[in-house]
């Protein structure tokens, strides 16, 4: 099998470059809502990034067998089946995580993230790769709803009753964002530098 | 062929295989996972602490060992709540022991029961003194959404449950209604059966030996007996063990006569039927000790089967009838109102025949209790 390493590379630093809370913005409704504490937000952070891993691979397998006009429809099934295995697991082994998170876990299915992945993804490339976007970018989901939880949960915890409400959630996720989006785009300004520098030298 | 066509039967099958797939994969991997298993965790120490104070916070009475979960063997359990008629969404889950502060010696047991709704169990924690009567109850878990507004969980309808609750060992749907006003009939229902289910099990697991008879004192069973027999005070004799899933109840008035209701599961949980026989095993009279069917609750009823469900409607019915005679009937409603009323008719059938079934041995036990207990008179 020929294993295409620029797009395996591309595929890995997904979770960086297009994180999907801070840069692509999606799944905003967990991530807001669930990121109260950092428990929560690794919870709800691991269960998506599970999802997202197997079914980028399944419907990567399927994606020469399922046809164009029921892709939708067929991703939405794959997921759903993730999604009950997870929601089964939790309400099983980690009662405590149900009570706080439960309702949120169902929602996975709608999740922009994963279906996001599968419809710009995991139907264009192989196995491998999906494997390793859909990891990449769950690790990026689990990092950045984690950094948001561990931000309001401190900022509560040091009397600031407002960002462990819905506004609060806005806030913190508002200026984290543009922290993480300056930081990138100096990155990439130095690495822009750098290579002008080195033609010039050359 | 056309194109168009097969383009479609292909998506219909692709799509189809995959839902089969899954489907399958989520019925394998669910035998795998164990199903809810009630624990000690902090949020039901913290309930039990309501109903059962310690005088501490919830966290000491959770960490300090104020509570424990009841050394009960779990096939044992599985054993009496299916003996005593529950299932899937009926049934204790769990007993905890309380072992310190002024409610050392109380149990309580945390029981679900089908309510109405979108999730509809009602998980119930309920408190038992030292002599298995009913302390408090505290509801763990609901998700009614009632239409009406007198919600039996809410402050003065709750309230009043639990005033009349206090001491009883079984509750009726009937009373509840009427001492609390509340008119949410599924939820009541639902509240009624996780509490009566964790008092059965309690009292077969930690009854008392000595089968002595209990005065009748609820009104609406009282009332009930009254209509079968001269008697004007009943005795309750305790059911066998073995019979507790088929026997409603045993009774004995002051004028000798004894009196059996047979037991049934309804389309809305109990159902008791007293039946009068006379020498010939024959059904003489039929009286309603306790239903939960809720005409509404009845698939295809409709407003007839309300005026129907009477004394005298089942009376008329089956009178003259005896015990080969209902057990060859098919459908027991057949005819009456063109439904087919499934759960409520088979109910019916279930209480005559456990009641005619069992008549001829009551006699028979009811002596052998007076025998050891002296209890002659009632």
């Amino acid at each position: 099998m020929k294993i295409d390493k620029q797009n395996l590379k591309t595929a890995a630093f997904n979770g960086l470059v297009n994180n999907p809370v801070f840069v692509l913005v999606l799944g905003m409704c967990p991530t807001i809502a669930q990121s109260t504490t950092i428990a929560n937000a690794v919870g709800l952070g691991l269960a998506t990034a599970f999802v997202l891993v197997f079914s980028n691979v399944f419907i990567s397998l399927l994606r020469k067998v399922i046809p164009d006009k029921v892709r939708l429809p067929a991703y939405i099934v794959i997921i759903a089946t993730f999604v009950t295995l997870v929601q089964m697991f939790i309400t099983s082994f980690l009662p405590a995580l149900n009570e706080s998170i439960g309702a949120f876990i169902p929602l996975i299915v709608v999740n922009c993230i994963i279906l996001g992945r599968a419809e710009a993804f995991a139907s264009k490339n192989d196995v491998l790769s999906s494997a390793v976007d859909g990891l990449s970018m769950g690790l990026g989901f689990v990092l950045s709803i984690t950094l948001l939880g561990a931000v309001r949960q401190a900022l509560t915890l040091a009397g600031l009753e407002i960002f462990s409400k819905t506004a609060g959630g806005f806030i913190t996720l508002g200026l984290l964002m543009a922290l993480f989006n300056a930081g990138m785009s100096l990155y990439k300004e130095m690495r822009a530098k750098r290579a002008l520098y080195k033609e010039a030298k050359a | 062929m056309t194109k168009t066509m097969k383009n479609t039967l292909v998506s219909v099958l692709v799509m189809a295989i995959i839902s089969v797939v899954a489907v399958g994969c989520l019925a394998v991997a669910n035998a795998f996972f164990p199903e809810y298993e009630a624990r000690l965790d902090k949020k039901t120490a913290a309930l039990i602490n309501q109903i059962c104070p310690t005088g501490v916070s919830d966290a000491a009475a959770f960490s300090d060992g104020y509570y424990e979960m009841a050394t009960v063997d779990k096939a044992q359990l599985k054993s009496l709540n299916e003996s005593l008629g529950a299932d899937k969404n009926n049934k204790v889950l769990a007993i905890y022991d309380v072992k310190k502060g002024d409610f050392t010696g109380y149990r309580v047991v945390e029981s679900q029961a089908q309510g109405y709704g979108s999730n509809p169990v009602i998980i119930t924690l309920t408190s038992f003194d030292k002599d298995n009567k009913i302390g408090k109850v505290i509801v763990k878990q609901q998700k009614e959404n009632p239409t009406g507004s007198k919600n039996i969980f809410t402050g003065e309808y709750f309230d009043k449950f639990l005033e009349y609750v206090a001491g009883q060992k079984n509750v009726s749907v009937g009373d509840v209604t009427a001492t609390t006003g509340a008119t949410n009939a599924s939820s009541i229902k639902g509240l009624v059966n996780a509490v009566n289910i964790a008092a059965s099990v309690v009292d077969e697991l930690f009854g008392a030996t000595d089968p002595t008879p209990q005065p009748v004192t609820k009104t609406k069973l009282l009332n009930a007996l009254k209509k079968v027999s001269s008697s004007t005070s009943f005795m309750s004799y305790p059911i066998p063990t073995d019979k507790k899933k088929d026997i409603f109840g045993i009774y004995k008035g002051d004028a000798g006569d004894v009196l059996v209701a047979g037991r049934g599961n309804g389309y809305g949980g109990t159902m008791g039927l007293l039946v009068k026989i006379d020498a010939d095993g024959k059904i003489e009279q039929i009286v309603i000790a306790e239903h939960g069917e809720s005409i509404a609750d009845v698939p295809g009823a409709g407003n007839a089967f309300a005026s129907d469900f009477t004394d005298e409607f089942l009376t008329a019915r089956f009178a003259g009838k005896t015990l080969t005679d209902i057990q060859a009937m098919d459908n027991v409603l057949n005819g009456t109102t063109g439904a087919t009323l499934q759960g409520t008719a088979p109910a019916i059938k279930q209480c005559l025949v456990n009641a005619l079934g069992y008549y001829p041995l009551a006699q028979q036990y009811v002596d052998g209790i007076d025998a050891v207990t002296g209890g002659e008179d009632a």
